[in-house]
């Protein structure tokens, strides 16, 4: 009887203590990410790799700096009609962006992957001798065929793409003590973003 | 396995333990945090493509360019435009709240009606438009029944006002008091401007030439232009009058004297200049001005009156003659109130310069032509004194109005004597077509809010001050008004017609298209290449063309420089003979008030915005007492310290105040600002100081009969 209870109480505390373990792992890992986040795509179908291959355009063709040094972020419809009046081709997507949006006047809902919240203060004109894609600050999308979906966290209503708090401070951590002189505006002290 | 009690135990340890392992606890947190930044209650950027509308600002009459900035249609902010003539990228404070002030919890939402326990109920469009024309209806053809209270001195609205006015046997079309009131008196036809740009030595009598004056931000640019940083100045300014404001503050040279005595000095002036052998040939009446100076206006006389040094009035004349393009400009500090006298006076100084009609002199400036059949010119407008009709009703020697229309003023505040305003319209039934809940708004009948300047269609005809004349658009700088309001001019336009009035138009759009029309029958240009002060001094600008309204209702500005009529030049010896001051001194109201108005108040019909607020020093406002400034002799003679409370009392009224000491103030000389004091309005304008629009007192001026008061006084005593 005392042995038999010794016996499972060696096998009878770890396996359960084991189970226990990977299930909350798994669920930590791979559940709650599904639970949070909800699946979007985008409005419409967009190939950056077109754009750049096939017509040699430039990223800032269409996001450009604005002559005051504000970014323009995503074209607007008068941008994209300056070749998308009519449909070119006979992809859906390219009829629906002609019918839907751009006659009827609605811009195309897109959504940004990158926004930062409303309470930080962020110019892409401070940054922009940093490589958007290799900083690590967006997914590289531009050579992409395809635009990745767009994980909205259904708590927060972020992005999951969202910069964090600790990735802007690392870098201004490291760029402002390389180059102290250079960079002597860019400190992690709060009203640096947070204006 | 079985399942047992400590199975499940070990199985959920080994749960928690697992969860340490992941980020669900650390992002829980995080995104909690997260979420609360998105409370709905908490305020939103707007997100979409920004804009730029190029439009005129409508809240004071000095017509500056405004670009309204837009982020996904929304205004965010108001700019100065840097290609507009009469503000050349600058911007006061009250312009830059625009945007703000569109959202100002102050703002009426949709038409009201006044009940019975006195409250404001919201009632339709169709309901308030019936009432307005059942209460116009009953009045038709009742000899000046209905009255109007205007404080847009230089819109075309005025013309539907007048001529609906006149469809229904009216007269009373007013403007609220103004400078262009008291020029109306000289010239009988068009305005009087000043070209400041050209001019090389400005010697301004009271007008507050860079702050609540006329086309305040334009006269900084030129002032700016002159006085270019760390080099020698190009113009001089000199600055006569009561307080160092902002003009007195920035002019080369202030000589202090008291409100109400700037005619006074320029006649000594004068006198030292037909001494020097000065004539001025082209006026008829030279002679007869020359002996009314000399006889008069003796070094002596002078400084018993002012208390400017000889020697100080004869160094002015000596700088005047020493200037090739002197410029002298007329006013009072509150560009209000002012007599006929002190303006003619100073007015008279450039004619014996010769520098009317020419570059950097003063300009007899047309009015445009009307465009409703039916509606009185401009000139005859502003030959009515509003001041002069009110103090009539109320002392009962002129009939009171059965109905008074009042569109962007506010005459039960900004009225010298608001309770007397108030008294004069007690059981006139009041319509108010103002935004904000404001002081007249408070007591009216009905009320019928207009959009705001950035909602709405509208203009601005040269206004007082400016060198050239003028024209520009007011556009909607938003997709659709935030509130439920109506343009005025439609609604003028609707009742007009459910009266039987034909004024000729179906909307008030169609009338600006009218008056844009008719700028292409008179000569003038658009001020992209060639600015009017730089035509005036010679070069040629291209003549306007094409489609005006489409060029004009996109900013573009209308200028022209043209002399309209041959002008007969008079010095006005009559009239300032007829108008000259009684030489009498006032034991009971010994003090002068110098009132100031600043754009950082507010104008004549807003109030000060919150966006304002901050700009207030901690010697204008504490809590909800306000400052008066005295220099340290006024003080000490009434017994008075910094800090101390005081009651300024004229004969109808008196007002709380603190004490500030300020040496930039004449001797035996208040200064307070006007503006303050208000009681309708949200909570950000409500209760803040009190209103010196109480302690002003009204005179009739002799010989024009005009009703003045920026000469006040008062008595000062500790409360
Ligand atoms: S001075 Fe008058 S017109 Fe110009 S921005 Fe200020 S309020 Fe507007």
């Amino acid at each position: 009887m005392e042995e038999k209870k010794g016996g499972t109480s060696a096998g009878g505390v770890v396996l359960p203590f084991l189970l226990g373990f990977v299930a909350a792992l798994a669920f930590g890992w791979w559940g709650v990410p599904q639970l949070l986040y909800s699946k979007k795509v985008q409005p419409l179908v967009f190939t950056h790799q077109n754009h750049i291959e096939l017509y040699g355009m430039m990223c800032d063709d269409c996001h450009s700096f604005r002559r005051d040094g504000s970014f323009a972020g995503l074209p607007d419809n008068a941008k994209c009609a300056e070749c998308h009046s009519f449909p070119m081709g006979d992809h859906p997507d390219e009829i629906k962006f002609v019918e839907e949006y751009y006659e009827k006047g609605i811009e195309v809902p897109w959504l940004v992957y990158q926004y930062q919240p409303d309470n930080v203060f962020f110019s892409h004109a401070a940054h922009r001798e940093y490589d958007c894609a290799t900083a690590g600050c967006h997914p590289d999308v531009g050579s992409s065929n395809e635009l990745p979906a767009y994980y909205e966290n259904r708590l927060t209503k972020y992005s999951r793409d969202t910069m964090k708090m600790k990735d802007c401070e690392r870098c201004h951590a490291t760029v402002a003590a390389q180059e102290p002189e250079r960079f002597a505006g860019a400190p992690n002290a709060c009203q640096i973003c947070h204006k | 396995m079985a399942l047992n009690r400590r199975s499940f135990l070990t199985f959920a340890a080994g749960g928690v333990a697992g969860t340490l392992f992941t980020p669900v606890i650390w992002k829980s947190i995080d995104d909690t945090a997260i979420w609360t930044q998105n409370w709905p209650w908490i305020p939103r950027l707007e997100y979409g493509p920004r804009a730029y509308a190029a439009t005129t600002c409508k809240l004071c009459p000095a017509g500056c360019g405004l670009n309204i900035r837009t982020a996904g249609g929304r205004p965010v902010a108001a700019e100065g435009r840097t290609d507009h003539p009469l503000s050349q990228g600058g911007i006061c404070p009250l312009g830059a709240a625009a945007v703000q002030l569109l959202y100002a919890p102050a703002r009426i939402k949709g038409p009201m009606q006044k009940q019975a326990d006195g409250t404001h109920q919201p009632i339709s469009w169709d309901q308030a438009e019936a009432l307005l024309k059942e209460k116009l209806a009953e009045q038709n053809g009742k000899k000046d029944a209905v009255v109007c209270v205007s404080g847009d001195e230089n819109g075309t609205i005025n013309e539907l006002f007048s001529a609906l006015l006149g469809g229904l046997g009216s007269d009373g079309c007013f403007l609220m008091p103004g400078e262009q009131i008291v020029a109306s008196k000289i010239l009988r036809e068009g305005s009087i401007g000043y070209d400041l740009e050209n001019a090389d030595f400005v010697l301004v009598f009271g007008a507050d030439l860079l702050d609540g004056w006329g086309t305040a931000v334009r006269n900084k640019k030129a002032y700016g232009a002159a006085h270019p940083m760390g080099e020698e100045a190009s113009a001089e300014y000199v600055y006569v009058g009561p307080t160092q404001n902002v003009t007195g503050g920035a002019a080369d040279q202030w000589v202090s004297i008291a409100p109400g005595m700037e005619g006074v000095l320029a006649l000594g002036v004068a006198y030292h200049l037909l001494q020097g052998g000065m004539t001025a040939p082209q006026a008829h009446d030279f002679f007869a001005y020359r002996n009314f100076v000399i006889n008069r206006y003796t070094p002596e006389y002078v400084e018993r009156l002012t208390g400017v040094a000889p020697e100080q009035v004869a160094e002015l004349a000596r700088k005047l003659r020493s200037a090739n393009k002197p410029l002298i400009i007329p006013g009072s500090t509150i560009a209000q109130g002012g007599g006929v006298f002190n303006f003619a006076a100073a007015l008279s100084l450039n004619m014996l310069f010769d520098n009317v009609n020419s570059a950097g002199g003063i300009q007899v400036l047309p009015d445009l032509p009307t465009v409703v059949s039916g509606a009185k010119e401009p000139a005859q407008v502003r030959a009515k004194d509003l001041v002069a009709y009110v103090q009539g009703v109320a002392e009962g020697k002129v009939s009171k109005p059965a109905v008074c229309l009042v569109y962007e003023a506010n005459p039960l505040f900004a009225l010298p004597l608001p309770d007397v305003t108030a008294q004069a319209f007690d059981g006139t039934y009041l319509v108010s077509f103002s935004t904000f809940y404001d002081e007249t708004a408070a007591q009216a009948d009905l009320l019928l809010p207009t959009p705001t300047f950035i909602e709405r269609f509208d203009d601005v005809q040269t206004p007082y001050g400016s060198g050239f004349a003028s024209y520009s658009l007011t556009r909607p700088a938003i997709r659709q008004p935030i509130f439920d309001t109506k343009p005025t001019g439609d609604v003028l336009l609707a009742v007009a017609k459910a009266l039987g009035i034909d004024l000729g138009f179906a909307s008030f759009d169609k009338v600006l298209e009218a008056k844009v029309a008719v700028l292409s029958e008179l000569e003038g240009f658009f001020t992209d290449k060639v600015q009017p002060w730089e035509a005036r001094a010679g070069k040629a600008p291209a003549a306007a063309s094409g489609n005006l309204w489409r060029t004009i209702s996109r900013g573009a500005v209308w200028a022209s420089i043209t002399e309209p009529f041959p002008t007969a030049m008079q010095l006005g010896s009559t009239i300032i003979s007829q108008t000259a001051p009684p030489d009498a001194e006032d034991w009971t109201f010994p003090v002068s008030l110098a009132a100031m108005d600043s754009r950082t108040y507010g104008s004549r019909h807003i109030a000060i915005p919150p966006f304002c607020l901050p700009l207030l020093g901690e010697q204008e406002i504490q809590g909800d007492v306000f400052y008066v400034w005295m220099n340290s002799a006024t003080a000490r003679s009434y017994g008075l310290q910094a800090e101390d409370r005081v009651t300024l009392t004229g004969p109808n009224g008196s007002c709380l105040a603190k004490v500030r000491i300020f040496e930039g103030v004449g001797r035996n000389m208040v200064a307070a600002p006007l503006g303050f004091g208000h009681t309708a309005w949200d909570k950000f304008s409500r209760n803040k100081g009190d209103n010196i629009y109480k302690v002003l007192t009204v005179r009739t001026e002799p010989g024009s009969n005009l009703a003045v008061w920026a000469d006040s006084r008062v008595r000062i005593a500790k409360a």
